[in-house]
């Protein structure tokens, strides 16, 4: 694609909030150093600030007056070769923390345009290929559901086995299509966020269905709206069809946060159902005591990491810290926590694209550091990227972890 | 001198082309922001409070007061503070040589002798802090990575700013420019008949930075100035 068209591309992409971003920041640099690529790399493409200079260097340069009459004064830039590589490896190393937003004096909310910068990376086929392909597979599948029903309805009766024996129920279900259901839960693809989920459902008497989808959605981080929302609009239709009044998200950091907080705004029409991270039935649960829990039977010392995108990007802080008061024997936080917790390094879509590894490991050092503060020899979160990141921190850095789930641990804590 | 064309330029025309460029450049800018597109998303960072008026403390907490930075980086707080503080300060100080003040600190039970000891600490300090601020945040960005980030836009408006700042000490506080002089000079302008144009050299090297100032504007990163309550608005309310 010629430079001009890109350029076109990148201007149609800019909203309203885009050019409030690229606009009002300064370069005053509160971010670059509240970043933890940054601070282990110290690499300007890490800096928040300055990847948004770079797009807003190419804005000037094809369609400002002002970067037209004084490109020099701006240091307004063009689309060639260089910069295109220079501009996709700023934006895709990148994990979409938003602790730079966090920080911002002027609240810029850098991954914004980031999301933008990666889209238009894209189009100039300058994205990691992995990601490319893991997004065109995810869009596939999502429109040929029913090729793939009848073998996961087939994996589904036999994790309904092995559920009935592990909590010695034969009547233990774990029911796919339930018309009646209240509630549809959604996993990430695989038995380790389904069992946990089922044995608590079952405990509880929830009358619930499990989705036939799942709640990851690469498309989201290659910043092609379009293509996510074909992924996302198959899990609505489910929910529709299901006739459910709540969809309960899986321990999936940017699948909550899509259903959420996005997708209403992405398919601008209220949605006819609730959205709840499964930390906040699990938290009602335990409120209003419908299981029984032995936190004894998860000892140790157990310590949670806030997912940047349930945190931050998804305002659930004090569900998983009250389900782990009463599933666990000894908790304690990481220090910072909350909004200002460090990133584990392997959000945006990173820790699925083998050539990010060695990154990864390296700008997980502030992660590192926090847990080995609080001598944990547990570490919990409730995004899959997060868990995969730490496990792999773990290995590398041989902190002799053992890395869980939340569900697991209530699962294992309920005296059924 | 008052024959000198540049001269009437600068004292009778620029004035209004400067001040024409400003607003109208404010209101293309705000514009051209207002036509593109919504975007399809939501920008809150958690926590945040829910509903304008609850939001609203917090927002205007963060603009003015920025905390979460003074938590990470002192010194770059303590600067960019002291620096808008000042400009503030500046904005009190220059009332005077528009408008008539005496009465007013006469109805407080101030003489004008100790007004003007007041006034000569309040704009002593606002002259020291704008200038030690504003060399702070020039100097910060030669080393290392903000030489990196850094446009010349970043420092030529520092520079710009800078000069209006020491211009302004030396009118203030060493030459014997006569106020009474200047406000005819306004006023003048204000009644679209310029007359008493102003002749003294750093007056007119003062002003016409603040021409300069007033016509670049619009156009580069001072329009932080309106855009940090619309990038807030997005990032601390929440609706849920």
């Amino acid at each position: 694609m010629q430079p001009t068209e890109l350029a076109a591309i990148l201007e149609q992409k800019l909203t309203r909030p885009s050019i409030y971003h690229l606009d009002v920041c300064t370069r005053c640099n509160a971010c670059t150093e509240r970043c933890h690529m940054y601070i282990e790399t110290k690499d300007p493409i890490h800096s928040p600030a300055y990847k948004l200079a770079l797009l807003r260097r190419v804005h000037k340069r094809y369609h400002t007056i002002a970067g037209k009459i004084a490109p020099k004064l701006f240091k307004a830039m063009e689309l060639n070769e260089d910069n295109l590589k220079e501009i996709s490896s700023a934006m895709f190393e990148c994990t979409g923390c938003r602790r730079c937003t966090t920080h911002c004096p002027l609240g810029i909310d850098p991954p914004w345009l980031i999301s933008t910068g990666r889209f238009l990376s894209f189009k100039a086929n300058k994205s990691p290929e992995m990601l490319s392909m893991l997004s065109n597979m995810a869009v596939e599948k999502a429109k040929n559901i029913s090729q793939y029903s009848d073998l996961y309805l087939q994996q589904i009766k036999e994790l309904e086995v092995q559920l009935q024996k592990e909590i010695k129920d034969p009547n233990a279900k774990i029911p796919v299509k339930n018309k009646d259901a209240e509630l549809v839960y959604i996993p990430i693809a695989g038995a380790h966020t389904i069992m946990p989920a089922a044995k608590i459902f079952n405990a509880t008497g929830e009358n619930w269905s499990l989705s036939q989808l799942d709640s990851t959605n690469y498309n989201y981080f290659l910043g092609n709206v379009e293509a996510a929302k074909e992924v996302t609009g198959e899990l609505i239709k489910e929910a529709e069809n299901l006739g459910v009044k709540t969809v309960v998200m899986s321990e999936c950091g940017h699948g909550f946060r899509i259903m959420r907080h996005l997708a209403t705004k992405w398919f601008n029409r209220t949605l006819p159902f609730e959205v709840k991270s499964i930390a906040e039935v699990m938290a009602k649960y335990i409120e209003e005591n419908v299981v029984k829990l032995d936190p004894s039977r998860n000892p140790g010392i157990v310590t949670y990491h806030d997912p940047c995108q349930l945190g931050r990007n998804g305002g659930i802080y004090e569900e998983p810290r009250m389900i782990l008061n009463q599933v666990v024997t000894e908790f304690r936080d990481l220090t910072p926590n909350r909004e200002y917790n460090w990133c584990c390094g392997g959000g945006g879509g990173l820790v699925a694209l083998p050539e990010f590894k060695d990154l990864r490991m390296k700008t997980g050092k502030k992660k590192v550091e926090q847990i080995r503060e609080t001598k944990a020899n547990i570490i919990t979160s409730m995004c899959e990227n997060c868990r995969l990141q730490l496990i792999d921190l773990n290995d590398y850095y041989k902190l002799g972890l053992e890395i869980t789930s939340l569900s697991d641990l209530m699962a294992n804590a309920i005296i059924h | 001198m008052s024959t000198n064309p540049i001269f009437f330029f600068l004292t009778a025309i620029l004035p209004y082309i400067a001040l024409i460029i400003l607003i109208d450049g404010i209101i293309y800018r705000l514009y051209k922001w207002a036509r593109r597109p919504k975007a399809a998303a939501t920008f809150t960072v958690y926590p945040a409070s829910k509903g304008l008026t609850r939001a609203l403390p917090k927002i205007l907490g963060q603009i003015f007061l920025f905390p979460k930075l003074l938590r990470e980086e002192k010194a770059l707080w303590m600067g960019i503070l002291l620096f808008h503080l000042s400009l503030v300060m500046v904005i009190v100080s220059h009332y005077k040589v528009f408008f008539r003040y005496l009465w007013f600190w006469e109805n407080l039970g101030v003489s004008a002798n100790s007004f003007a000891l007041i006034s000569d600490l309040f704009d002593g300090a606002t002259g020291v802090i704008m200038v030690t601020s504003l060399v702070f945040l020039f100097a910060r960005r030669f080393p290392k990575f903000l030489r990196k980030l850094s446009i010349p836009e970043d420092y030529l408006v520092l520079l710009l700013i800078l000069g209006i700042a020491i211009s302004g000490i030396y009118i203030r506080f060493i030459s014997t420019i006569n106020l009474l002089e200047l406000r005819r000079y306004f006023s003048s302008l204000v009644a679209f008949t310029p007359s008493n144009l102003p002749t003294d050299p750093i007056f007119l090297f003062h002003y016409s930075l603040v021409l300069i100032l007033m016509i670049y504007f619009p156009f580069g990163k001072l329009i932080h100035t309106i855009g940090v309550g619309l990038t807030q608005l997005l990032v601390r309310i929440r609706v849920k």
